[in-house]
């Protein structure tokens, strides 16, 4: 794949991105990686940014939340840590009809998380025709 | 593989994520919410395996078995439950989220009831045993701030301006801690000030954190 159409790719990605829950993180990622010039390089850069905001936008990276402050964690009756609640203010929770959440309720995305890894790793070891040196394969 | 194959395989796992929203949470609430709160509560997971593992203090979860982290700041609430952090025996402090304290401009003024202009919030802050309301910058032992974006040159001004309202550029001093944040903090009171960012460029901004004792971690999720 050449230039132009690892920018379609990325033009594509950022398309589906806006049109998902995860809407929000395209502006975050394109501040991030703006300044890259090169397509392939910018296309690799938001994917890896994607996937590690879909991760900590998951269930399973509570978990691991839980799971550290739980070692961490006394409580004075010796019974389990609960976990982790966000109480939202008065206007959220009248604006977003819900007044706290659990982090452990968030969405499940592990099979999303890893398909999005397969398409970097595709990208990764794509190799450039247009780059003599890197389509030479190990020297003699 | 060629940009059809790819824009395929991205458009396929798209739509293995349309509708996957099952909890009200997920649904309802904006992602820049969760992800920020998300954000901080493995920011806290961290700093307590930090005061557990490397400085060797111990940490009780007090009024509650569930840490409550709010959207929005306050003074201490002790409804809420909170972690009593001590050491050998003794308790150094305890750590509240999302708490509003003081600044020292205010504690030089003879104000009665302080202005929107002197108090300021930080995310996770450790202060001295006992404290109700909003803690005096005196009475900080640790602040922590966790920035979930792009982190930017007026979000270097911002914990500038947080560092100078906590204390003054001090020589060395030594804070509470033998090894985790700082020993010695160039600052008096001397409490330490840290910085996680998701943000890789974090790191071209932390220089003048060396001078005002402000550690910036580059930490992703």
């Amino acid at each position: 794949m050449n230039e132009t159409e690892y920018k379609e790719v990325l033009e594509f990605l950022r398309d589906q991105v806006r049109k998902s829950n995860y809407r929000d993180v395209d502006e975050v990622i394109s501040m991030e990686t703006r300044q890259i010039d090169a397509s392939r390089v910018r296309l690799e850069m938001y994917l890896k940014m994607l996937i590690g905001m879909v991760r900590e936008r998951s269930n399973s990276q509570a978990f691991n939340i839980n799971k550290r402050l739980g070692m961490c964690l006394e409580t004075k009756s010796n019974d389990k840590f609960g976990g982790i609640k966000v109480q939202l203010s008065q206007t959220e929770a009248e604006n977003f009809g819900i007044s706290s959440f659990t982090l452990s309720e968030l969405d499940e995305v592990s099979e999303f998380i890893v398909q999005l890894e397969d398409i970097l790793s595709h990208i990764h070891n794509d190799l450039d025709p247009s780059d003599p040196e890197e389509n030479m394969g190990p020297r003699p | 593989m060629t940009a059809n194959q790819l824009k395929n395989k991205i458009a396929k796992a798209f739509s293995s994520v349309l509708g996957i929203s099952k909890s009200k949470a997920s649904t309802l609430l904006p992602n820049t919410l969760t992800s920020g709160k998300a954000y901080e509560a493995h920011v806290l997971s961290l700093v307590c395996e930090n005061l557990k593992y490397k400085e060797g203090c111990n940490l009780v979860l007090k009024n509650g078995l569930n840490l409550v982290l709010k959207t929005s700041h306050g003074p201490i609430n002790r409804l809420y439950p909170w972690i009593e952090v001590s050491k050998h025996g003794n308790v150094i402090g305890e750590i509240f989220t999302d708490v509003e304290f003081l600044t020292l401009s205010y504690a030089q003024q003879n104000h009665v009831s302080p202005m929107l202009g002197h108090f300021h919030e930080l995310d996770i802050l450790l202060v001295k045993e006992g404290i109700n309301g909003r803690p005096q910058h005196s009475d900080i032992l640790l602040g922590v701030e966790c920035k979930n974006t792009g982190y930017t040159k007026s979000l270097l001004k911002e914990i500038l301006g947080i560092r100078r309202e906590m204390s003054l550029l001090h020589g060395s001093n030594k804070t509470v801690f033998n090894t985790w944040p700082r020993r010695d903090v160039p600052a008096n009171p001397s409490s330490c000030l840290l910085v996680y960012s998701t943000s890789s460029k974090v790191a071209h901004y932390s220089d003048p954190g060396n001078t005002f004792g402000i550690d910036f971690i580059h930490e992703q999720m």
